[in-house]
């Protein structure tokens, strides 16, 4: 036998295997180690062992007991490692009068490992050999294993076993089924090859469908990432980069992408099945999660806002989701995979989770978990759990409205302030920032720029500037990277030392939460800022040749036409290079929907979070005035005193910093058809602001038929 | 600029520890882990007076009470 190699005789009795580690749950005077067979997981490393020897003590088990070992035998041995089993057959009269022997076989008994069954799903092994035996293990002479204690028996007796051994597996479904031919035959070998079976993962995060797709899935690519380092599988089922955009909300259920969607679960078959919820997406989850269930039945974990804010919305008797985890997922997902079962006591002990006991009949919250304090413990996002080549692709809805291949990066988590129309505090549970050490921030950097041609970086958290020495740090450590970046903040957490620093190291964007021009409104949502700092910043960032993108929220709760006066005032003084737009929606979670929104959201109505021509009407109108809200954006985005007339990503062609960057970057073909590809809607919406402009002589009656038309066309939308 | 910042305190029933001003200044600024609030070391070295401001002006609830030499509240100026 070759000495190399790592074999193990699992129960060996009286039957010492030359070579093999001989073990047994007793000592029987043959074995060389003594180990709890029937407590799993057993002591040897998985894909360490070459060879897995079983004679004859499967036969001393209960069924479950035998998949236990069959299963765990998968585990320790190496991939292509023998299995080979030795087991009574049922008709051999050991069987009927040895008190120890609990279950016979026959040739279908190993039919399960082929799998295809609720047991094993998958094969594990590859059958090799499946023979009847006449020698038995106490006869000696065996032909399958090189036993030690096998003692030659009487050459008549071995020339009539083997022969008999001919006969039967000439056709032995024949002589091993058939009561009468089978009543002398001893034994069934068993040999298999261990399948490696690495498709099987723990878990498969499915993203829903989402139009633009410019942001990563980073929850998942976070979660993904931390399951790795702790030894589990994760899959991102990603379909946005096969789409491309191209689909409605409805097809994520019943059309193409639930159809991909499927198809890759039923490739990877996954264990467990998680989903990000936001608020919005609750249909989405029940309908996906009834839907797939038809097809692969594994148990659904929803994670993210709505899973946190109100799991019981996910967890009632009969739901289709099983396991809500609450708040930041890392630890609490590590643990609940990692659960040996899911019986409500074991469950009870994973702090964050919320799960339905059938017992007591009710949602059960445990224990909260609280934060991830030192955000050191994670490791990078897996970039390459998902299709980076889409989602580096230039596009220009990540950084200002100008085309960048460019990569949204996390340097901490968390939100100190209090604004009361974000859910941030009650998704984190406190208002806290905690961020990643810098050097580990440029290292991914690092190896972003390295791997996926990344020409831009987009610092994506709420408040980048909040700590001081942190960001100048950061300048100093990204100036030699000559990579351009920009970030997002507030406007009384940034002066000029900064802005200065940060536009000579690279930065060539910052967003501001400008919201209202009205200090009044700005008060009322303790946005903790006032219009005096706003002017004061927008001048100190065009001072420097930063460029500022500020985002501006109507429909506020007790706006008045007063406010929104000032806003235009404001925003017209400050002039920002771009800007966002948009009505507030009272979510589930934030101050304004418990103090402003009188009629609570039922469940089922979660769905209008997410249509966005419904905000500002009906009861989502928060304001006190009577403007109409869709005139007002469309207003905004068309008036030539606040907007410019092209928009961002072709007003930039003319900066030599973009063209250098252009010409330089490895995408450069990229962007040049991504801009010949916008160049139309570009021209467009200029010459759609001309006649807009040119009607602004003519009294609101005569406007209203353009504003209404220019709303249908989807201007509020496009920039 | 001067030295017109004549004493800093912290308001702990307004404090959160939300790690603003300790992530800016973590000497001069502790977390007391028992009653989860930030408290001024005040052995250590002060941080300069713009510095200082500007934390303040940062400080989400406005906890960090500055005043001149005359007792004049500077800021939060609500």
């Amino acid at each position: 036998m070759d000495q190399d190699k790592f074999r193990i005789n699992i129960g060996c009795g009286k039957n010492r295997i030359y070579g093999a580690l001989n073990v047994d749950t007793v000592q029987t005077g043959y074995c060389d180690s003594v180990v709890d067979l029937l407590s799993f997981p057993w002591p040897w490393e998985s894909n360490s062992v070459d060879e897995v020897y079983i004679p004859n003590f499967l036969a001393r088990l209960d069924t479950n007991q035998i998949v236990s070992v069959i299963k765990e035998s998968h585990r320790i041995l190496k991939e292509n490692g023998l299995l080979h089993i030795q087991v009574p057959h049922l008709r051999h009269v050991k069987k009927n009068y040895d008190p120890l022997v609990k279950t016979g076989f026959t040739l279908d008994s190993f039919d399960f490992i082929k799998g295809n069954n609720y047991i094993f799903p998958e094969a594990l092994f590859a059958e090799e050999t499946l023979e009847l035996n006449s020698f038995g293990l106490s006869e000696g002479n065996n032909p399958y294993i090189d036993f030690e204690l096998a003692k030659p028996d009487s050459t008549f007796k071995y020339l009539y076993k083997k022969l008999s051994n001919k006969i039967s597996n000439s056709s032995p479904k024949y002589f091993g089924n058939s009561a009468y031919l089978s009543a002398g035959l001893q034994e069934i070998v068993y040999r298999g090859r261990k399948i490696k079976t690495d498709k099987t993962v723990d878990i498969a995060f499915v993203l829903r469908p989402s139009e633009f797709g410019e942001f990563l899935p980073f929850p998942e690519m976070s979660l993904t990432a931390y399951l790795r380092q702790e030894g589990l599988s994760a899959v991102i089922i990603d379909g946005n980069p096969v789409f491309k955009g191209d689909f409605t909300i409805k097809d994520s259920i019943y059309g193409e992408y639930f159809e991909y969607v499927k198809n890759e679960i039923l490739k990877v078959k996954p264990r467990f099945i998680g989903l990000g919820t936001f608020t919005s997406d609750y249909d989405f989850v029940l309908a996906f999660t009834t839907e797939i269930k038809k097809y692969w039945d594994a148990p659904i974990i929803v994670g993210n806002v709505q899973a946190t804010v109100q799991p019981e919305d996910f967890i009632y008797e009969g739901s289709t989701v099983e396991y809500a985890v609450m708040g930041e997922g890392e630890l609490t997902l590590v643990e609940l995979l990692k659960a040996p079962n899911n019986l409500p006591e074991t469950l009870r002990n994973i702090k964050g989770i919320c799960f339905y006991d059938r017992e007591t009949k009710q949602a059960v919250r445990t224990q909260s978990r609280g934060l991830i304090r030192d955000l050191s413990i994670l490791p990078m996002p897996a970039y390459d759990a998902i299709d980076m080549s889409y989602y580096t692709r230039p596009r220009k809805r990540v950084i200002g409205y100008a085309f960048y291949a460019v990569v949204p990066v996390y340097t901490g988590r968390g939100c100190p302030f209090r604004c009361r129309y974000c859910a941030s505090g009650s998704v984190w549970g406190e208002h806290s920032i905690r961020n990643s050490p810098i050097d580990r921030v440029i290292e991914e950097i690092k190896y972003l720029v390295s791997n996926w041609n990344v020409d831009a970086i987009y610092l994506i958290d709420d408040t980048f500037t909040v700590s001081r020495p942190r960001v100048l740090e950061f300048c100093e450590k990204i100036k030699p990277l000559n990579i351009v970046w920009a970030a997002q903040t507030r406007v009384n957490c940034i002066d000029e030392t900064l802005i200065k620093a940060m536009r000579e190291a690279g930065c060539i964007q910052l967003t501001f939460g400008v919201e209202s021009g009205s200090q009044r409104m700005l008060d009322l949502m303790h946005k903790g800022i006032t219009t005096e700092q706003i002017k004061k910043v927008f001048g100190l960032c065009k001072k420097h040749g930063m460029r500022t993108l500020a985002n501006m929220m109507f429909n506020l709760p007790l706006e008045e036409s007063d406010d929104v006066k000032k806003s235009y005032e404001v925003y017209e003084e400050i002039k920002p290079d771009d800007f966002g737009l948009g009505l507030t929606v009272a979510y589930p979670g934030t101050e304004i929907y418990d103090d402003y929104f009188p009629q609570k959201l039922k469940k089922e109505e979660y769905y209008m979070l997410a249509e966005g021509r419904g905000y500002g009407k009906g009861r989502f109108r928060l304001c006190s005035h009577d403007l109409d809200l869709e005139e007002l954006l469309v207003d905004f985005r068309m008036n030539l005193k606040l907007q410019p007339l092209f928009p961002l990503f072709i007003r930039i062609l003319f900066n030599r910093e973009y063209l250098e960057m252009v010409f330089k970057s490895k995408r450069r073909w990229e962007y040049v058809a991504a801009i010949i590809k916008n160049l139309p809607v570009g021209f467009m919406r200029a010459g759609g602001i001309l006649v807009y402009n040119f009607f602004l002589i003519f009294p609101t009656e005569i406007k209203r038929p353009l504003i209404r038309y220019a709303n249908r066309m989807g201007v509020r939308y496009g920039n | 600029m001067g030295d017109k910042i004549h004493k800093v305190k912290i308001n702990s029933e307004k404090c959160i520890a939300c790690g603003v001003c300790m992530s800016n200044d973590p000497n001069f600024f502790k977390l007391n882990e028992e009653k989860n609030v930030t408290e001024i070391d005040y052995s250590a070295k002060k941080p300069d007076d713009y510095t200082l401001e500007m934390i303040a002006q940062m400080c989400p609830v406005g906890a960090i009470e500055i005043y001149d030499e005359n007792g004049n509240l500077i800021t939060p100026n609500i």
